[in-house]
């Protein structure tokens, strides 16, 4: 009878110590387990913050495991943000903007990327690449634009340009889609489209493959049509956001540290791009750093006339609340 | 006695005629009673926000959002532009499945041979040949079409096939005791015999054409209603989606419908016939 009772106290025991293993505090602690922060982004240019901050040993600083999953589009980035899936994502304001007016809860860390987009033809086509703007994007009628996915801040961004050189988005072009860096630089060279939307990663990986393009219309720096453009902001799960300040803030200093370092550390932006696979090797990612580093340093910064002004490109010209929907503090962490 | 049998009969016929026609006004009661049904489920669990409001608009902001489309102009070009690509991938399955089947089903050594690989086929997720239409055909209507085909032709040819084997023996015994050709068998018996599973096969397979060609092109497309509904969820723009879908729901539904009646019209001589 003592025997049994003594094996059922030990039983308990280890059935309480079994459960409580799970009862860890949320926030890591130094030299402790990391708390892990799930994110989910494209693996391209927008991304190099992040990277610096898990190269530099940010992430780990903090008592982060920076955990990222790669995503082909914005809506693929926004779902799994929405849904819970991830805690932090990198997605275009507009998109954003967008699905918050449809009652999506959202929290914006900060912006990640400037202006890095242009828009690129096909050589055949002969456009005149010397009009300026808005005139140079009348010649686009009829022709088939490619953006990464349907609907997404690519597209977004293209029809208010579109709407501006006084032409139906609608009508006057045909859309398709055409996916990672891989799949539309397939679809541009075999003519499935006229014109696509270019970024750093495409360009790179057009010229690896000795395909040739005229660009149309240059949109990186903020001295272009664009303007204070953010074309990416890390963004947050309402759930996630709301309930771990403390990692939030922690995860924001992490960020703001790897972009710190972009800016002031010559070694930090080429493994950052290698990181996110820009350039084959180190010697070739030091050099493509030096020509595409300005949309990753000269981030226009997180103001509310600034996030007011991303509205310009939804389709309603709607500003989600900024004290509502910025996370107060993060971009200065 | 006679004429007493004749008008039992006769008041039978009638009685079974006016009840049949009650139940079907029954049905059509049924029927139209649903969609308030569902609308009010609908609304309640909005009301108790039963699920995220973003994910489930209200009927009201999926109905603004249905006018918004008709207004904007972007709805009956895109949904023109799917049920074309429907219907051609229908008439042609049907084209190529049906005689196909016929000629399954009167060759049984045939499908012993062939069975097992259009079983594989079929088990196919077509969808992912998607892309290989995609690039042979281009993004027009040609590659939509094609993934409706590559869904719907198996629906032809495996409801033809039972449709031959469900033919009454006895009408192929005489047909043969009357020294029938091969071609008078399959035009006189075989292509009668199986026109219940055939009609059958152009309800059902509606659908799936509307479901490969609106797969496709989710994927890739110049226009459609896939198209539509990945734009709006690019943005989580919900109410856009549900309008569509509940469009697309609408007009398959109407379709099937028509193809039902014609169904009806024309197999009258059938002794029971589905409605």
């Amino acid at each position: 009878m003592r025997i049994e009772a003594v094996g059922c106290v030990a039983a308990v025991t280890i059935l309480v110590a079994t459960a409580c293993s799970g009862c860890a505090p949320a926030t890591g602690s130094p030299g402790g387990e990391l708390t892990k922060v799930s994110f989910i982004g494209v693996q391209e240019q927008g991304a190099t913050g992040y990277a610096a901050a898990d190269v530099g040993g940010a992430f780990a600083e903090q008592g982060l495991d920076f955990a990222p999953t790669w995503a082909t589009s914005g809506s693929v980035i926004l779902q799994g943000v929405v849904g819970g899936d991830f805690d932090v994502g990198n997605v275009g304001p507009a998109q954003l903007y967008t699905a918050i007016e449809n009652g999506v809860c959202a929290r914006v860390l900060r912006p990640t990327e400037g202006a890095a987009y242009g828009l690129i033809a096909r050589p055949d086509l002969h456009l005149d690449v010397h009009r300026p703007f808005p005139d140079t994007l009348r010649q686009l009628k009829g022709l088939r634009i490619g953006v990464a996915a349907r609907g997404a801040a690519q597209e977004l961004v293209v029809r208010t340009l579109l709407k501006e050189a006084g032409l139906d988005p609608n009508t006057d072009v045909t859309w398709l889609a055409v996916g990672s860096p891989a799949t539309a630089l397939a679809a541009f060279t075999s003519g499935q489209v006229d014109v696509v939307m270019s970024y750093t990663q495409l360009e790179v990986n057009l010229r690896a493959a000795g395909a040739s393009f005229d660009k149309v219309l240059v949109l990186s720096g903020s001295d272009t049509p664009l303007g204070v453009f953010w074309q990416a902001v890390a963004v947050a799960n309402c759930a996630w956001a709301d309930s771990h300040p403390d990692t939030v803030m922690k995860f924001c200093h992490a960020l703001n540290q790897g972009f710190a370092s972009l800016a002031n550390d010559r070694a930090a932006g080429p493994k950052a791009f290698a990181y996110v696979n820009i350039g084959a090797n180190a010697d070739e990612a030091a050099s493509l750093w030096e020509t595409y580093k300005s949309p990753v340093i000269d981030i226009p910064p997180l103001t509310e006339q600034n996030w007011r002004y991303q509205s310009r490109f939804t389709p309603n010209n709607y500003t989600p609340d900024f004290s509502r929907h910025v996370v107060a503090g993060c971009a200065t962490a | 006695m006679v004429s007493v049998a004749h008008e039992v009969e006769a008041v039978d016929e009638t009685a079974v005629r006016r009840r049949g026609g009650r139940g079907r006004l029954g049905v059509w009661v049924w029927r139209l009673a649903v969609p308030p049904v569902a609308l009010g489920i609908w609304q309640l669990a909005y009301q108790l926000r039963l699920s995220n409001r973003a994910l489930l608009p209200s009927p009201r902001t999926v109905w603004d959002a249905t006018a918004s489309l008709q207004d904007s102009g972007v709805l009956w070009p895109n949904l023109a532009s799917t049920l074309g690509a429907a219907l051609v991938a229908l008439a042609l399955s049907a084209l190529v499945g049906t005689p196909f089947g016929v000629l399954l089903g009167m060759l049984p050594r045939a499908w012993e041979v062939l069975g097992p690989y259009l079983n594989a086929l079929n088990s196919m997720p077509r969808i992912a040949l998607a892309p290989v239409f995609v690039v042979l055909l281009g993004v027009g209507q040609s590659s939509k079409v094609a993934v409706g085909f590559s869904v719907a032709v198996f629906i032809f040819m495996m409801n033809a096939r039972a449709g031959v084997l469900g033919a009454d023996d006895e009408h192929r015994r005489v047909c043969l005791t009357l020294g029938a050709s091969k071609a008078q068998m399959f035009w006189k018996l075989y292509v009668p015999g199986a026109l219940p599973a055939i009609f059958a096969a152009l309800r059902l397979g509606m659908v799936y054409a509307l479901l490969g060609v609106v797969s496709s092109e989710i994927l890739a497309s110049q226009s459609g209603v896939g198209q539509l509904i990945v734009s709006y969820s690019a943005t989580l723009s919900m109410a856009y989606v549900y309008a569509l879908l509940i469009i697309l729901a609408a007009f398959a539904s109407a379709l099937t419908l028509v193809l039902g009646a014609v169904e009806a019209s024309l197999l009258g001589w059938q002794p029971s016939r589905p409605r």
